[in-house]
């Protein structure tokens, strides 16, 4: 059983993170836990294994109980990067991890647990050649493997195509484990056994925040003519694609099929053959961290672009200080200075209502917009879908 | 440019799936017998033509190593060493990407281990092998980013090294937090499989030294 009570969390920097939550959970209980950005999510669900305090510091009031005392030996955490969770080279490997000195027959119980998962094919394939939605998978796998009885999950879903998500959302459900996951596709909430809310609840409603609109626009901000590319597989066959001056495209498809390898390829950082791009380009890719190199956040970005990201009130702080939601923000608002404007998984870390609002704040920017997403509603809000 | 650097240097670290004992002893062996026979040129160019074929990744350690190369070729000229130097240089770069880097991160862990170095210091070493090749995307990836805002280069070089010393630091964080949530035993029992390559391997290093043994 998991229970808190009158629990206040204040970071080492003096961020106050979580005000008097109370919160009691039943054993092999599901429950969704959702809120805004920075609404102290992951912040709750790292105090349920002990990372807070033992390994972050900050002081925490009122009583924690996770299946004992707050420790990794009974919740297993799971972050929404699982290339920062792989500490092995093989599938095999990793999972059989946390089992090693724990349990006798570890061959039997990792093809086991594959075999739930459906990831016995990948076993014997390299870690750093999967997917991200394989990679998570072999996550969830290690975690059911693992001999927790509880599974904590922090916005697990974000960089996943929904077929891969729902899978993965099956596994969880079904297991006999302990599973507490915050994510903020509140659509998910009725699956599990409740939901609990950080701050005000979000309703589940569509605002249509602006039409397809398919203008007859002449002017062309990006052609393909007959692209070919491949890695270890062909990606792009003979493939073709225009995208007119303005507006928000979306480019979607499953993990693995190419779309931000198109990106790159929009954006001139990988070469190929017949790409014509008319004016300057920028790129806002899945790892916010990568965008940052100063000490202010009013120093990353254009004044115009932090407000309408809706980031005044952070102008001040550092940018690697931010939440997951915040950076992914400002990463955006940073690319909003070029003409063409290339966003992967824009809505990665995001709230509800701001996913919802961001198709209109990058409707308000006038810019040409393509963005590679998973979020099929997201999607269907833009001037176009390219489905890959 | 510098993207492309990048990707010649992932390359480099992503290598063919060898037996960690065979590869940490024939590493061992190989850069032996270059220092044993006295920097012979003879060593070092039969150990770059064995590393090029047998590991193709070498091919491209020895490519990103060039600027390096090429600075250590002038420093040479310049207090009057000599092509021996250089090339055994070349040598020891190629074993470090052809061979070292061939090995499977848990393939090294478990030979640190089977040479009797503590479970939970192996794991470490091996997980800083595997922070490496992320460490490699990451500055790729940064790079590109930058290449895009079209700033002058040594502001790009100084936005570079910031942004990639930031990632380093938040990607440490990271995996550190994930070694503290895991609750892992390091200290266990490891097996081995042998493949006909580390045999070729063990044997063609068992040959040099014997050679360089007789040179020198």
């Amino acid at each position: 059983m998991i229970e808190l009570k009158n629990v206040s969390y204040t970071y080492p920097n003096g961020i106050r993170a979580l005000d008097d939550v109370n919160i009691r959970i039943e054993e092999g209980e599901k429950v969704f836990l959702s809120g805004k950005t920075g609404s102290g999510k992951s912040t709750l669900l790292r105090l349920l294994n002990g990372l807070i305090p033992n390994f972050y510091g900050g002081r925490v009031k009122g009583e924690v109980y996770a299946f004992g005392k707050p420790s990794p030996k009974h919740v297993f955490f799971i972050s929404q990067h699982p290339e920062e969770q792989i500490l092995t080279n093989r599938v095999r490997d990793e999972i059989r991890l946390p089992l090693y000195g724990k349990v006798k027959n570890e061959v039997e119980k990792v093809e086991e647990v594959a075999e739930i998962c459906g990831i016995d094919k990948l076993l014997d394939k390299k870690t750093h050649e999967l997917s991200d939605g394989e990679k998570q998978l072999v996550m969830i796998a290690t975690a059911l493997a693992a001999n927790t009885p509880c599974i904590v999950l922090d916005e697990p879903f974000s960089h996943l195509h929904p077929e891969t998500a729902q899978k993965i959302l099956d596994l969880l459900l079904e297991c006999d484990k302990t599973i507490v996951m915050s994510e903020h596709r509140i659509e998910l909430a009725k699956k599990f056994d409740r939901a609990i809310w950080l701050g005000d609840k979000i309703e589940d409603e569509v605002k249509v925040v602006g039409q397809n609109v398919k203008k007859a626009n002449d002017d062309i901000a990006i052609e393909l003519k007959s692209i070919n590319f491949s890695y270890s597989k062909k990606l792009f066959e003979d493939f073709s694609l225009k995208i007119p001056k303005g507006g928000v495209y979306a480019i979607t498809g499953k993990n693995g099929s190419g779309k931000t390898t198109l990106l790159k390829i929009i954006a001139g950082l990988i070469k190929v053959e017949g790409v014509r791009v008319n004016g300057r380009v920028s790129i806002a890719l899945q790892y916010p961290n990568y965008h940052f190199c100063e000490n202010a956040v009013k120093k990353e970005a254009n004044e115009k672009w932090i407000k309408l990201m809706e980031l005044e009130q952070l102008r001040d702080r550092h940018p690697h200080s931010l939440s997951g939601g915040e950076a992914k923000r400002l990463s955006i608002a940073k690319a909003l200075d070029a003409d063409i404007v290339l966003l992967d998984e824009p809505t990665a870390g995001q709230d509800y209502e701001f996913r919802v609002r961001l198709l209109e704040i990058l409707r308000r920017s006038k810019k040409t917009v393509v963005m590679a997403t998973h979020d099929e509603k997201l999607a269907s809000m833009c001037d176009e879908v390219v489905e890959l | 440019m510098i993207a492309k650097y990048f990707n010649l240097v992932e390359k480099a670290v992503h290598g063919k799936n060898l037996d960690g004992r065979v590869a940490i002893t024939s590493s061992l062996l190989l850069s032996l017998s270059i220092y044993i026979s006295a920097f012979n040129p003879l060593i070092s160019t039969l150990i770059l033509i064995f590393v090029v074929f047998f590991a193709r990744n070498s091919v491209y350690g020895l490519i990103a190593s060039t600027p390096f190369l090429i600075l250590f070729s002038i420093s040479v000229v310049f207090f009057g060493g000599d092509l021996s130097v250089i090339l055994a240089i070349a040598a020891l770069i190629s074993i470090g990407s052809g061979i070292l880097y061939g090995v499977d991160v848990e393939g090294f862990r478990k030979a640190l281990m089977y040479f009797k170095i503590p479970g939970r210091f192996a794991f470490i070493l091996s997980l800083a092998f595997r922070m490496f090749q992320i460490y490699v995307r990451d500055l790729k990836n940064i790079s590109e980013v930058l290449f895009l805002t079209k700033t002058s280069k040594v502001s790009y070089y100084k936005k570079l090294m910031k942004t990639f010393v930031s990632v380093i630091v938040l990607r440490s964080i990271s995996f550190s937090e994930t070694l503290y949530s895991r609750d892992l035993k390091f200290d266990y029992d490891v097996e081995f499989e042998l493949k006909r390559e580390d045999y070729v391997l063990i044997a063609f290093s068992t040959l040099v030294l014997v050679l360089s043994i007789y040179l020198g």
